[in-house]
């Protein structure tokens, strides 16, 4: 197993106390698997990705949980170099907006050498030589240009399969990516879907997705948590969560979608994410479920699971 | 009137958008780039009209030069069949009483420093409106309501709402100027799919009840497919195929079109080959050829030759290509 949460929570420091920002998260990520994290903005989905990688603001934020394992070993006794010899090697991560997560001021080439040399201690020709053939590996054809590029004379895509090539440089076990094409068009976007999808397969690396958008999860991943107001409410394989879905949140989520050769009214789900200062008591999602009792806001619901494989669960006992 | 129904509010013939290259305070421009190259297009009340296309092809610089954003260049425009006079000083004045723009990114078309009445009442004072405070006031809640706030929200200050609550105060300012065409420039990208299917929602409704005409600029095709009920397929400044939304996206003539539609992630379908490679190319190479010879999975020898002339179906189907898919 390489990740593996258990009952965890996550904290920032806000006047003077702690607001709970997400909890009961569990979460395992073995060789190979591919997991996706789906929700609405501000349902903790990003937070949960940068926990995993330790990026969170020591001081100002708290993580607990009855088990947090990251290759076996607990979390904790990490100490910050520890963390930097993980990010790398087992953990990379690809962020949404490329243009802030590259160096403007160094060439595409040279950062990808950086991590190269860091991470596998490549130097001179050697190091050239692979740097370009990871940029090749991407699906570009110019590759001498696009070595010598500073990230802000390239595209979107470009920009995009730079960030890949940098962080699939080191041979990590698991990518983490946070909504890795949603500034990108369709047709990019598919491009770089199946490339992350490629080298998944090649290299049995384990992918950890993390998108709004359910026609991307179902196209790219084997099994999906569904995220809201720092819960998760359901979570189960992707095709018996996304075609039979229990929960009501997950059932909004899936008719807000408008669909290819479907004319239908698309529903939309009313409201918005409460922040997490006012989380409602009972179940978080009472106040906009249009399936709602009186006992749902009393009573606190957390993931159990259901039918006969104990795999597709779902957190809410109405349904 | 009957024959209004199907008479275009707007028309463009050979509409043409240049941007100067390299023009400084006392340089000419070395060469202009025609990111929108000579475009025919129609819209009729009340339907919603889809332009759609990847990003740098032209189509929301397109829709700005409607509302006068960026000037144009060169082509005609038609306002109810009467040619519109591009040349008077006050154009832009002019084209903005009928026609009116709601930009992708709220946050940034809003003033921080208004409150919603006051943001709300202004475009009223822009366009001449001259009436009691109690009138303004009255018009002001009214729109809002339409949009589904309400007065509560007078006094507040944009940052006090979420994305989709501003966005509908965006489309609350233009309601109370009647305007009888929207350019709406990728409206809900930037929004939760949750939100951003209430704001489609309500935009439909409007546009039923105002008989409003939309452009509606999107590069998500699944919203077009629900929504619009004309399509125009843009790539690098050329429409590539226009027509109905169902016969356009069941049976796409154009091979970019197919890519786009083959592009789309869908629930419940497995992993397709990709479409298309590369990007849009760069804007050196405009001629009269077919513009996606050099990404087109069906090019022929012909498509580096002979110049493209448009295709007319039946079905009201238009496109430019030498070899239609069947």
């Amino acid at each position: 197993m390489l990740i593996s949460v258990k009952n965890q929570s996550i904290s920032f420091a806000q006047n003077r106390s702690w607001v709970k920002v997400t909890d009961h998260i569990n979460l395992n990520l073995s060789e190979g698997q591919t997991l996706g994290i789906a929700g609405e903005s501000g349902c903790g989905k990003s937070i949960t990705a940068s926990s995993l990688m330790g990026l969170l603001p020591q001081g100002k934020s708290r993580v607990e949980a009855d088990e947090f394992l990251i290759t076996g070993k607990c979390v904790k006794s990490y100490t910050e170099s520890d963390w930097r010899v993980l990010r790398g090697k087992i953990l990379s991560m690809v962020f949404q907006n490329p243009m802030t997560a590259l160096n403007p001021l160094m060439k595409s080439g040279k950062q990808i050498e950086e991590s190269l040399h860091l991470h596998l201690g490549l130097s001179g020709s050697q190091k050239v030589r692979q740097a370009k053939n990871l940029i090749g590996q991407m699906g570009i054809e110019d590759v001498d240009r696009i070595y010598t590029s500073y990230p802000w004379e390239l595209s979107g895509g470009l920009r995009q399969r730079i960030m890949l090539a940098l962080a699939l440089a080191p041979n990590p076990r698991v990518l983490i990516a946070d909504e890795p094409t949603t500034a990108l068009d369709v047709t990019v976007q598919a491009q770089i879907l199946s490339l992350i999808r490629d080298h998944q397969k090649q290299m049995g690396m384990a992918l950890l997705l993390i998108t709004h958008d359910l026609g991307v999860m179902a196209q790219m991943v084997d099994d999906v948590l569904i995220a809201y107001a720092g819960q998760i409410v359901e979570s189960g394989p992707v095709k018996q969560v996304l075609t039979q879905p229990l929960h009501p949140y997950t059932k909004g989520l899936i008719s807000s979608i408008p669909r290819l050769f479907q004319k239908k009214v698309i529903q939309g789900i009313p409201g918005r994410v409460p922040s997490p200062e006012d989380f409602p008591e009972g179940c978080r999602f009472a106040p906009r479920c249009s399936r709602a009792q009186l006992s749902c806001s009393s009573l606190t619901y957390i993931l159990e699971p259901t039918g006969t494989d104990f795999r597709h669960s779902n957190a809410c006992p109405l349904a | 009137m009957p024959s209004t129904d199907f008479d275009p509010v707007l028309s463009l013939r050979n509409w043409r958008v240049c941007y100067p290259l390299g023009k400084g305070l006392w340089k000419k421009a070395r060469s202009f780039l025609p990111a929108v190259d000579g475009v025919d297009l129609d819209l009729y009340p009340g339907r919603i009209h889809a332009l759609v296309g990847e990003s740098g092809c032209g189509k929301s610089t397109l829709g700005s030069s409607l509302v006068g954003l960026t000037p144009w260049s060169g082509g005609d425009l038609f306002i109810q069949g009467k040619a519109f006079d591009l040349t008077s000083k006050n154009a832009p004045d002019l084209l903005r009483q009928t026609v009116q723009m709601i930009f992708q990114d709220s946050w940034s078309s809003l003033n921080p420093r208004q409150t919603v009445f006051e943001l709300l009442a202004e475009p009223l004072a822009v366009h001449g409106f001259k009436g009691q405070n109690g009138a303004l006031k009255e018009l002001v809640v009214q729109a809002l309501e339409s949009v589904g706030l309400d007065s509560s929200a007078l006094n507040r200050f944009p940052h006090a709402f979420s994305g989709g609550q501003r966005q509908r105060i965006c489309i609350a300012r233009v309601l109370n100027l009647k305007p009888r065409v929207l350019v709406c420039d990728e409206i809900v990208s930037a929004l939760d799919i949750s939100v951003g299917a209430q704001i489609l929602e309500l935009l439909r409704s409007l546009t039923s009840q105002h008989q409003m005409s939309i452009l509606f600029i999107t590069h998500d095709l699944a919203t077009v497919e629900n929504l619009a009920s004309e399509i125009s397929v843009a790539y690098m400044g050329k429409i590539v195929e226009s027509g109905p939304v169902e016969k356009v996206m069941s049976k796409p003539c154009h091979p970019y079109t197919q890519a786009l539609l083959n592009a789309m992630p869908r629930m419940g379908s497995q992993i397709r080959p990709i479409p298309l490679s590369g990007e849009i190319p760069t804007w050196e190479e405009c001629d009269d050829l077919c513009r996606f010879r050099k990404r087109c999975p069906q090019v022929q020898n012909n498509c580096h030759q002979v110049a493209l002339a448009c295709t007319s179906l039946e079905s009201k189907q238009n496109f430019y290509c030498h070899f239609p898919l069947s």
